[in-house]
């Protein structure tokens, strides 16, 4: 579904990934791990289409089609779906608006029929009760005032509703109590299918424990320095990045058992 | 006649100017009086220049400069069709809706309608309560302000025709009253036929009434006309009046407006001002809070683009104690455009318990070609209040727009998205029935490009 190769990426002219190579196939769901400013955010941001980072060499092949050539808007209209680590709050645009006018917007680029307000009423009531969302939710103003919790319970959300094929989870589980995380964690196994490929980027090996993923890759100065099975995240959770040759000076306290 | 800019009038011009309006309208001798006054005072203060407070940041210079023609009202039969060019959302034209209509400043009874009002409301055209018993309003027509007295006495120099509505104690008004003023011109700058007029509309909402106003002016796109109107509101003791005035001029037009309030104990009053055309335009609001316990929200929001220059001054005036005032400007500015405001509050000595609240926001669309101005200016003399104000100015937030970009939706849906967000609270508070919705669809297809 995705191969990346050699991909190289700078922002203000410093690079930050240099030479990454991924593939993914339908079915999967990976799980990329990494050191903070190892370039971890910076994939999934190149992928979604993000202009405040510049490709300087490689290619993105998704589903035969060049993904860097395309549009933010139409990566997601292809079936792209990014969850950020920071959604944005956007006061003045009720959820209900900006989801029906996204989720139209997808349909209506594949050909399928757009969804009046109350087909999409009815759709949108099956994934909020997936997520445990409050209805009230949809009048209100997208994401404002929503807490860091039910910031990352939205993105999830606005998923279920879009359907991708391919969803990049970037650091879904930062900031979450152990209840969030499992509801989180609940939403995207609902979401695995065998036609939907799933990226995970987190820095914490806990969400790997809810979510378990086919294969674990290691990320460190911007590039793959590591894959394999589940097993490999429990590695990296006894040992640190250490062992890879990384210092891992930014972790955060608390985090290595070691 | 000879052809002189307004700067240049001679008495003898300006006598000239007033035969003509008699042949329309046979006036009193007070009325002629106070024309004559007004004239007077006005030559002596000559139009506003940079040097004078208040007007540093807009130039009156092309009103002074351009030689307008108080033109004479053109023939319904020729406009009425024209009309049906300009998309109006305040303005209604069903028979029920009540209605007044002016051409060119003048009153034209065929295109408005008086259906649909109780018995305590009577509305209609001010040149026929001239001729009547107009002189009873008199005391209600004068504005002794400072900042603006240029242009209120060459309004009242000019004063020929306008709207009164006047609300008897206790009645409630289930429809908003609407006002349209269009204007015409030419749209050949060293052409003749640049319309003039100067229209003043009253408003005395008594004791205990509730009514709502619609003001709309227009006129056909790239016509050049001078507007400089006067609306005074007076809001009676526990009474409540919401106000729209709706700028939808030309872009090639000049516009002076000035709307004075006088709030009396326990009333609501509130001022929406939504500014969209003309080339100059300066509007200034007086508000008084004459009595304890009154409300007064002003809420504005000016979408420019192109060359636009539109200036807001307003000034709160918290006379009386335990008043709350609120201000809500925002501008969207895109191209040359030079937006301004002023806002001034000022708390008298008795306004002990003043709770006043400015905010000024504004977002600049261009990449740094458009400009402009806020200046909070607060003179409060009295020792427990609560007065607060604030202002910004920003850019479309890139990183909002990645984020619906990334849910797929187009570049300029998504900008178009966040602009109509950033003033979504401005029109959300306009609570006349149906207006927010038609406003949204005008603003929504201006910020289609």
């Amino acid at each position: 579904m995705l191969e990346i190769q050699n991909l190289h990426a700078a922002v203000n002219g410093r690079e930050i990934l240099r030479g990454l190579n991924l593939k993914l196939k339908a079915g999967e769901v990976h799980a990329i791990m990494g050191p903070n400013g190892s370039g971890k955010s910076t994939l999934a941001q190149v992928l979604a289409g993000r202009d405040t980072y510049a490709v300087t060499a490689g290619t993105v092949d998704y589903l035969g089609q060049d993904l860097l050539e395309l549009s933010p808007e139409d990566r997601a209209r292809a079936g792209v779906f990014l969850a950020f680590q920071y959604p944005v709050e956007i006061p003045g645009v009720s959820n209900n608006y900006f989801l029906r006018t996204a989720l139209n917007a997808v349909r209506k680029y594949q050909g399928r029929e757009e969804l009046d307000a109350v087909d999409f009423l009815e759709l949108v009531e099956q994934k909020m009760k997936l997520l445990h969302m409050d209805d009230a939710l949809m009048k209100r103003a997208v994401n404002e005032g929503f807490s860091g919790g039910e910031k990352k319970r939205n993105e999830i959300f606005q998923m279920a509703v879009l359907e991708p094929k391919l969803a990049i989870l970037d650091e879904t589980d930062s900031g979450l109590d152990i209840d969030a995380l499992k509801t989180v964690a609940e939403g995207v196994n609902a979401l695995r299918a065998p036609d939907r490929a799933i990226l995970l980027v987190t820095h914490y090996q806990r969400l790997l424990t809810y979510i378990v993923p086919d294969f674990v890759h290691v990320l460190a100065n911007g590039q793959i320095v590591k894959s394999g099975g589940k097993e490999l995240a429990l590695e990296l959770e006894d040992k640190g990045y250490q062992w890879l040759g990384e210092p891992d000076l930014t972790a955060p306290a608390g985090r290595a058992r070691a | 006649m000879a052809m002189l800019g307004l700067k240049d009038t001679t008495t003898g011009v300006f006598a000239n100017y007033l035969a003509r309006f008699s042949g329309q309208n046979p006036h009193p001798a007070w009325l002629h009086e106070r024309r004559q006054r007004a004239f007077a005072r006005f030559s002596q203060l000559g139009f506003p220049h940079h040097k004078h407070e208040g007007w540093r940041q807009t130039n009156v210079a092309p009103i002074a400069g351009t030689v307008f023609d108080p033109v004479p009202v053109p023939a319904p039969a020729v406009l009425v069709p024209r009309l049906r060019e300009l998309e109006l959302p305040g303005v209604e034209w069903s028979a029920e809706a009540a209605r007044l209509v002016f051409l060119n400043g003048a009153y034209a009874p065929g295109l408005s309608s008086l259906a649909g009002l109780p018995a305590g409301c009577r509305i209609g055209s001010l040149a026929e309560r001239f001729g009547a018993d107009g002189e009873s309003l008199l005391p209600h027509l004068d504005h002794a302000d400072e900042d603006d007295q240029a242009f209120v006495q060459l309004n009242a120099a000019f004063l020929n025709d306008g709207a009164v509505i006047e609300i008897a104690p206790g009645t409630v008004l289930e429809r908003p009253i609407i006002i349209l003023h269009v204007s015409t011109g030419t749209i050949d700058p060293r052409g003749a036929g640049k319309g003039m007029s100067h229209p003043h509309t009253l408003v005395l909402a008594g004791r205990e009434s509730q009514a709502a106003v619609i003001e709309t002016t227009a006129g056909f796109e790239g016509e050049i006309y001078f507007t400089n109107s006067v609306t005074t509101i007076e809001v009676g003791e526990n009474a409540a009046v919401e106000y729209l005035r709706l700028q939808q001029d030309s872009r090639a037009a000049f516009h002076v407006s000035k709307l004075r309030t006088r709030q009396q104990r326990d009333s609501r009053l509130v001022c929406h001002n939504i500014a969209l055309g003309g080339s100059l335009v300066r509007n200034n609001v007086h508000a008084i809070l004459d009595g304890e316990g009154a409300e007064c929200t002003l809420n504005g929001l000016y979408a420019l683009d192109g060359g636009q220059h539109v200036d807001n001054s307003t000034v709160l005036d918290h006379a009386q104690p335990l008043c709350t005032s609120r201000e809500y400007y925002k501008g969207v500015l895109d191209g040359r455009a030079e937006g301004v405001f002023n806002g001034r509050i000022i708390v008298r000595p008795d306004a002990q318990h003043t709770d006043a609240i400015q905010s000024n926001k504004n977002l600049l669309l261009s990449d740094a070609a458009a400009t402009l101005s806020s200046q909070p200016q607060l003179e409060i003399y009295a020792d427990d209040v609560r007065c607060t104000h604030g202002a910004t100015v920003g850019q479309l937030d890139a990183q909002a727009l990645f984020y619906l970009r990334s849910r797929g939706l187009g570049l300029e849906e998504s900008r178009k998205l966040l602009i109509y967000a950033f003033a979504a609270d401005v029109l959300g508070r306009v609570k006349i029935a149906g207006m927010r919705e038609k406003l949204e669809a005008v603003l929504w297809e201006r910020w289609a490009n």
